[in-house]
């Protein structure tokens, strides 16, 4: 008897400190952008419900792979025309104006850099012929912006049990940081809230709505620009 | 007997705490999330079909699009273009069936080969709907794909156009 009794003990306790065991979630590297959770779940909304009790914090990892920004404009100046303004795509990292590399594919010119200006993310280049066309190549080291939005499912992929969200969902989301930069490596921690008004009617009892995180685009100036973008699904699970 | 009580009742007291947490409702508005991770890139940032003819289709291979896909769960996988048009001069219509017409292009897409089957609409994400290419792909598999290009049946200008294609994941 006493044995059994022990055995049972020592089952009990381990039951409780053990509990089930965690499921193992593959991290991606550090070489990956990528976002985290995939999804959110806000469960008993009501439409008077404190918005801070819905937050949801969305991780997002910029990856570690210093990014090389490339760009190929055709230029053409006219009389008297020496100088031409150019618009950066992608944040200069650093505002490191040294690494900003400047190629005319005419020969006879020595284009260089005047000025940057980090307000408007353009280069001023000096240098140029006038009466001319060429063509002119940028390289820069450039940091990641993101955007972070709400956006409407599709209605061919909706979680289960899932209506489409209410038309005005978008003006309920609430986005502390909606559009920022991050250097090669960071994360940034982005709080997402809800906020219906009161006297709304809402007929779904679980709705939901998508949370888009893009990456700027590459520079190009080629045919096809290829970007990816990455969607958490934010499912609401009204109360009573 | 009764001293193997005490230490049973002290255990049934220290598991207490425990059984009304999980079987209390409340009227608290609660936010879960499940640790996962969805992370998806390509390796490539632009593809150039270069001067075409009207009425041509060209294609890339489908290798040539690679996506490094490490998202921890499964993911569904969509493409589209996210403009109804392609910019510069004249611009061109977007076809959301691949057809090609006056200043309108269309555009298909192939994971593993260019043919029936295989292949998947590009439509616009603004008038169309975005087409899987790859559904209920698994966690952390990679692929690749390629694009083809209609070029409209008749061109108002030579001026180069530009479209951003977009792939989009989201758990599945």
């Amino acid at each position: 008897m006493k044995r059994i009794l022990i055995v049972l003990i020592l089952a009990v306790v381990c039951l409780v400190s053990c509990g089930a065991p965690e499921p193992v979630v593959k991290t991606p590297t550090d070489a990956e952008f990528w976002v985290s959770p995939a999804i959110i779940e806000i469960n008993n909304y009501h439409t008077n419900a404190d918005p801070d009790k819905t937050e949801a914090i969305v991780r997002v990892h910029c990856s570690n792979q210093p990014r090389n920004e490339y760009t190929k404009w055709l230029v053409e100046t006219y009389d008297h025309e020496t100088e031409v303004e150019f618009k950066l795509k992608a944040p200069l990292a650093d505002y490191d104006t040294d690494r900003i590399s400047l190629v005319s594919s005419d020969l006879n010119e020595e284009i260089k850099l005047i000025s940057y200006h980090p307000a408007t993310n353009t280069i001023l280049v000096g240098g140029f012929l006038p009466n001319s066309k060429r063509y002119v190549e940028v390289r820069y080291p450039a940091y990641t912006r993101y955007i972070v939005r709400p956006v409407e499912p599709y209605k061919n992929n909706l979680y289960d049990g899932c209506d489409m969200p209410p038309e005005s969902y978008k003006e309920w989301v609430y986005i502390d940081q909606p559009l920022f930069i991050l250097k090669p490596g960071e994360v940034k921690n982005v709080s997402v809230k809800i906020d219906v008004p009161d006297s709304t009617v809402i007929e779904s009892d679980r709705w939901e709505y998508w949370l888009e995180i893009t990456e700027s685009p590459m520079d190009t100036s080629s045919g096809v620009s290829i970007s990816s973008a990455t969607r958490i699904r934010c499912v609401v699970n009204m109360g009573d | 007997m009764k001293r193997y009580l005490i230490p049973i009742l002290v255990l049934a007291l220290l598991l207490l705490p425990v059984a009304p947490a999980i079987a209390a409702t409340t009227a608290d508005v609660t936010v879960t999330a499940t640790p996962s991770f969805i992370a998806i890139t390509d390796n490539v940032s632009s593809y150039d079909f270069g001067s075409v003819a009207a009425s041509s289709t060209t294609n890339s291979s489908v290798a040539h699009i690679g996506i490094t896909n490490t998202s921890s769960i499964q993911t569904d996988i969509t493409i589209a273009v996210t403009t109804a048009n392609w910019s510069g001069g004249t611009e061109w219509t977007h076809d959301n069936t691949a057809t090609a017409g006056a200043d309108t292009a269309g555009m298909n897409s192939a994971r593993t080969a260019w043919t029936a089957g295989n292949t998947v609409i590009v439509e616009s994400s603004v008038t169309g709907t975005p087409n899987y290419i790859y559904e209920n792909c698994a966690a952390s598999t990679n692929f690749t794909y390629g694009i083809s290009l209609k070029a409209p049946t008749s061109f108002s200008d030579g001026t180069q156009k530009s479209i951003t294609l977009r792939i989009e994941a989201v758990s599945g």
